[in-house]
């Protein structure tokens, strides 16, 4: 049996006989069928229709709202107003990558004195029919004051720029200025003595790199309802990333017992970190409470755009030094984020990230948390790594190619490794990152032939991943079968991976365990599923309340018996008296048979487990990108990718792959189409998926996977959060071959085809190619 | 033991890399920072891992509190990281 406190090594690589299998999901059926009931599915009798009231100004201070002639309208039932929510409570809100002080998430929820993004809800309005509300909403009469927005990092961080919150003073500078800021916080890294690492390069590098706001686009929207009983009780049913973050995060900013709330996970169409904060929860509290009727909330999809978090846009200036022979001295980076409406960017991370790969003695890292009129930014796939990784990794290639040294090479040259200490001034623990250079330095795309305006570009990437709070219920049925709760949404598969334990623990066949989400009242609190923890973490919790049970039917077994339970065994789903050496003859009891006794035994067979799963260690991928560069238009087209990642232990390969191949997938939508793009006025300009361009099948090739498994000596199985890494190396890898293909180095993202062709044009007219010409 | 103060806590600290302390257990010694260093305590609690000698042993200082220090280790606040 695995080591069940983690820390005596792993049976990382042990000899499993349904983890690393790839069995059917469990929720497959009703998902592929239409049966799955998702956030806007439920319809319960009264139930009533909402619609939010969003500020058409993207910054405005707001006068008045009248809502008196909204309220009088037909089928109309309540209005809300931020002057409807108490005072919120003081405090930080962990959700995601991107802590929230309670008083910014109440704002965000409902604006108070400021509107601070277009689209920011001003007032909600329910109704017996959705039309009505939505007629309703037009009536609320609300008088701005229209202020001036800002909309770039760098121009927020100016001292005349237009400033969103008055009280506003940077944290963690040794002397703020005393005056109203947008720069919400300044933080630093710093090892070593980059100087003196940049005076004994051979080579430096700086370049500066922008990356624009992009979505998680998830394919369905936010979604709720929420019905409050006359006891006050609160029963939410709603598709998020964590159900007891909704059930937190309403009790704080409603001044409610946390023990009122109860909520149901519904079936969620995605999140990518997106939907691990609260925009409609407490005001549908509101409503109903009003109302005392059920509330449905749905976001349309211009909504999701303009008032739900995108990831944030970046500035960044990044200067590398190396030797002749390949070996980094120095790295500095300045990293500007958009924090959007509220301070909360993910620059921490993207600081974190932006050298992870490396063995860097020296350097210094500085991050700037600023305030811009966009909505808030929220957690999107490994949170500020992407913007940070295009930059090093694209500087890194340039200093390869002076350097003469192949881009595999100079990356194994640097590669950090177990021991070696990080920005954070952490030792890194066993790490696979050489294992996954490696993996694409030997796989047969790294070199095979390309055609005209072809190339190929390298990158790799990091994130930590996260443990944290997780829980879990199993019951062994009076059958012998087993269901087990897990307190997480299953966002990637994580259902058949819990039963998948189980079925691997117990020694019972993976179709006899049922898996289910279970609400907050049905299990233990457990954190988001987000970080890349899931399988991690739950999965943890799951294993050990199959080893309590495990226990216990070796117990009931003892009694069975009457021999001490010491005697008993537990192997391929039995309890085992082997009796050698015992003067005993074997014997063996199955699940069901144990369970049948439940009556002299002392009851049915259950377990529940809860944790805070430590260890929870970092991941690596390195991705190979072809692309095929239009010279007449610009256009990038990718024709082949392939991305290798450390994945520890695959517990369900499929959905290893499937998170691998979904990372690659949205980092190139980060790398060729995604932005949002906004008018002088604040005004989103292309707030749907006709406009805003995420790649589909159709653009691009099957991405190729390689599972590298390194163990992560901490987790009982070995494992390493997967779903985050993927995401971090495309923009690099695809600039890197974009530069391959016809000579230019993208510097900004998205690399659409105007900014291309812009580059290559410019390119023509250089001197150079005047000379060469 | 001896603490390493990162360089982004230092506002707090006056510009102080590096302490000593008796705490024997984290939560003390979180307690004891914060009395030297008001308000640093309260910021760690909001944002930090811990790592003793060099190696993460949890993933917030909630998961550490009752951790005992050895006084021959060394202690040092590394950004709590979660994700999306």
């Amino acid at each position: 049996m695995a080591d069940t406190n983690g820390k005596n090594g792993s049976q990382g690589n042990g000899a499993y006989k349904v983890l690393g299998t790839r069995p059917v999901r469990h929720d497959g059926l009703d998902k592929v069928t239409g049966h799955a009931n998702y956030g806007a599915d439920l319809s319960l009798p009264g139930m009533l229709h909402a619609k939010f009231v969003r500020s058409p100004h993207a910054h405005a201070r707001i006068l008045s709202i009248d809502t008196s002639k909204a309220e009088a309208m037909p089928g109309v039932k309540a209005v809300v107003t931020g002057a409807d929510f108490p005072p919120p409570p003081v405090g930080i809100a962990e959700s995601g990558e991107t802590p929230a002080d309670f008083s910014d998430l109440a704002r965000n929820v409902m604006a108070q004195d400021k509107a601070l993004y277009h689209g920011h809800a001003i007032a909600a309005v329910a109704a017996t029919t959705l039309r009505q509300a939505e007629e309703a909403a037009k009536a609320v009469a609300v008088e701005y004051e229209v202020l001036p927005p800002v909309l770039d990092v760098r121009d927020a961080m100016r001292d005349d720029a237009p400033v969103l919150h008055e009280s506003m003073r940077t944290k963690g500078l040794a002397d703020p200025p005393d005056r109203p800021t947008n720069i919400a916080s300044y933080s630093i890294y710093e090892l070593g003595d980059i100087d003196a690492g940049f005076a004994e390069a051979d080579v430096v590098i700086e370049r500066e790199h922008t990356v624009e706001t992009v979505h998680q686009g998830y394919i369905e929207p936010h979604a709720a309802v929420v019905r409050t009983s006359e006891d006050g009780q609160v029963t939410i049913w709603a598709s998020s990333q964590g159900h007891f973050m909704i059930r937190e995060l309403s009790a704080q900013l409603l001044h409610m017992d946390i023990s009122q709330i109860k909520v149901l996970p519904a079936e969620i169409g995605g999140g990518f970190g997106g939907k691990t904060t609260v925009y409609l929860e407490p005001v549908g509290i509101l409503l109903s409470r009003k109302s005392d009727r059920p509330v449905k909330l749905v976001m349309t999809r211009d909504e999701v755009f303009r008032a739900s978090g995108p990831a944030p846009a970046s500035y960044i200036r990044c200067k590398l030094g190396a030797r002749k022979d390949g070996t980094l001295t120095a790295g500095y980076a300045y990293m500007a984020y958009e924090a959007g409406a509220f301070p909360g960017s993910a620059v921490g991370a993207g600081m974190m990230g932006i050298f992870a790969p490396y063995d860097l003695a020296n350097l210094k890292i500085e991050g700037w948390d600023v305030c811009v009129n966009k909505p808030r930014s929220t957690a999107y796939r490994a949170p500020g790594a992407p913007n940070a990784t295009f930059s090093a990794e694209t500087i890194l290639e340039e200093i390869a190619e002076k350097l003469g040294i192949e881009s595999m090479d100079i990356r194994l040259r640097n590669a950090a490794v177990e021991g070696i200490t990080n920005a954070t001034g952490v030792q890194w623990p066993r790490i696979g990152l050489v294992e996954t250079l490696e993996a694409a330095q030997a796989h047969e795309h790294y070199s095979a032939p390309l055609g005209p305006n072809q190339g190929r570009g390298v990158a790799a990437g990091w994130w930590m991943n996260a443990g944290g709070l997780s829980s879990a219920t199993l019951q062994i049925n009076e059958d012998g079968t087993a269901s087990v709760g897990e307190g997480s949404p299953d966002i990637g598969g994580s259902r058949a991976v819990m039963a998948m334990i189980v079925s691997e623990e117990l020694g019972i066949p993976v179709d006899k365990v049922r898996p289910q989400v279970a609400d907050t009242e049905s299990v233990g609190y457990t954190g988001v599923t987000g970080g890349s923890r899931v399988a991690y973490a739950t999965g943890w919790a799951v294993a050990n309340a199959c080893r309590d049970a495990i226990k216990q039917m070796r117990e009931c077994a003892a009694k069975i018996w009457e021999v001490d339970a010491d005697q008993v065994e537990w192997s391929d789903g039995k309890a085992v008296l082997s009796g050698e050496g015992q003067d005993l003859p074997r014997k063996e009891l199955t699940l069901k048979e144990i369970v049948a006794e439940a009556h002299a035994t002392g009851g049915m067979i259950t377990a529940a487990s809860s944790l805070n799963a430590p260890g929870a260690a970092a991941a690596f991928g390195t991705h190979i990108a072809d692309v095929e560069v239009d010279p007449e238009t610009g256009r990038v087209l990718v024709t082949r990718y392939t991305v290798c990642q450390d994945a520890g232990k695959a517990l369900h390969p499929s959905y290893v792959e499937g998170q691998m191949q979904g990372g690659a997938v949205q980092g190139i939508g980060w790398a060729i189409n995604e932005e949002y793009v906004f008018n002088d006025d604040g005004v989103m300009e292309n707030a749907g998926f006709l406009d805003y361009r995420m790649p589909v099948a159709l653009d691009l090739p099957m991405i190729d996977t390689v599972i590298v498994e390194v163990p992560n000596p901490r987790h009982p199985y070995g494992v390493r959060g997967v779903g985050e890494v993927p995401i971090v190396p495309p923009l690099a890898a695809i600039a890197n071959a974009v530069y391959a293909a016809v000579g230019v180095r993208m510097t900004a993202c998205p690399m659409s085809p105007p900014r291309v062709l812009a580059e290559i044009k410019a390119k023509a007219r250089s001197p150079q190619a005047a000379a060469a010409g | 033991m001896r603490v390493e103060i990162p360089a982004r806590f230092r506002t707090f600290t006056g510009g102080v890399g590096e302490v000593e302390s008796s705490a024997t257990t984290v939560r003390a010694l979180i307690d004891e920072l914060d009395t030297q260093f008001p308000g640093l305590g309260r910021e760690l609690r909001l944002t930090s891992a811990v790592a003793v000698d060099g190696d993460i042993v949890a993933d917030n200082i909630r998961a550490a509190s009752l951790r005992r220090i050895d006084q021959a280790e060394t202690i040092l606040f590394v950004p709590a990281v979660s994700g999306g």
